[in-house]
């Protein structure tokens, strides 16, 4: 009984091995290759920050909560093979307002915000270019030649509380 | 009469050990191919070594599913030039020519559904078997890993 068990857990890990190496491909890119802000009051938001690997032309989200009284810094670091630089949006997404959107902004791939009011946001995130993979629900029958183009985003997010300004 | 099919039984038996032997050869053949094996791949059932001539043309058949990125890699260090290689579905239809990619010996790719797939591998008719190898061991690596999941 004890010997199967252990035979069925040995299976197991060595099936999930696998699975895991691939999510874990782009696992913690943000702090590795991350672009840490100089001020040293910011501290990294570990449940928001995330990376995760992107086709050229690919678009996604992620959610950020907000609190009043913060401040907050959001940083972008990707792979060369991506390319150009990574365009991304902050949504409201209680009224899908955009509020900020780095292409008026010289496509800065970090911005620092102060937060008045708390709330939910969207950051859509844009990797210029195109990929033949996100073609394919537009052809059924064929073959779709592998994405070769293919690398890590790493959004990196830092907080701290809003400095008190005057006397 | 009696030594007639004596005859003609033994060169039968002769036909087929020699096509064996030749066929035994080649299976193996894709082992000596280890260089087209890349990280994060694992063989399909259905690579297979063959013997290969400029006479006819030689078929691999396997089934493709979604959430799979396959590796094709036609391997044939003692053939000189490059086989050419097609891959239809079971209606027949061609869904990929490595001779509109360049001749490419490795193609990868994925399906968004299922397919039984046929890779066909021959050599150019008018290969001169004087001026170089026309034929011999030739393996299709059919390799398979799981589609990396894209975005957050």
């Amino acid at each position: 009984m004890l010997k199967s068990r252990t035979l069925f857990f040995t299976i197991s890990f060595f099936l999930i091995l696998p699975v895991l190496s691939f999510s874990q491909r782009c696992g913690s890119y943000h702090i590795t290759h991350g672009n840490f802000s100089e001020n040293k009051f910011y501290q990294i938001h570990k449940e928001a920050s995330r990376s995760a690997l992107f086709v050229k032309g690919e678009t996604s989200h992620m959610y950020l909560e907000v609190f009043n009284g913060r401040d907050y810094r959001i940083s972008i670091t990707h792979d060369d093979i991506l390319g150009g630089p990574i365009r991304f949006k902050l949504i409201d997404q209680e009224d899908d307002a955009l509020l900020y959107d780095n292409a008026n902004d010289n496509y800065t791939q970090e911005f620092e915000f102060t937060v008045t009011k708390s709330r939910m946001l969207i950051i859509e995130i844009s990797v210029p270019g195109s990929s033949v993979g996100l073609e394919k629900t537009s052809q059924e029958k064929g073959l779709f030649k592998k994405d070769t183009e293919i690398g890590c985003v790493g959004v990196l997010i830092e907080h701290m509380i809003t400095p008190r300004k005057g006397f | 009469m009696k030594q007639f099919i004596v005859f003609l039984s033994g060169f039968l038996i002769l036909l087929i050990i020699q096509s064996i032997g030749f066929s035994q050869d080649c299976f193996e053949y894709y082992k000596q191919c280890e260089e087209y094996n890349k990280k994060h791949y694992k063989y399909d059932d259905n690579t297979t070594g063959l013997f290969l001539s400029s006479y006819k043309p030689d078929t691999v058949i396997f089934e493709a599913v979604t959430g799979i990125n396959y590796k094709i890699s036609i391997c044939a260090d003692s053939i000189s030039i490059p086989l050419h290689f097609i891959i239809e579905n079971e209606e027949n239809e061609i869904l990929f020519d490595n001779s509109s990619d360049n001749l490419t010996q490795v193609f990868e790719f994925s399906v968004n559904n299922y397919k039984k797939l046929s890779v066909i591998v021959d050599i150019d008719k008018t290969c001169n078997e004087q001026i170089t190898n026309c034929s011999g061991c030739m393996a299709v690596i059919i390799e398979k890993a799981i589609k990396p999941r894209t975005g957050f």
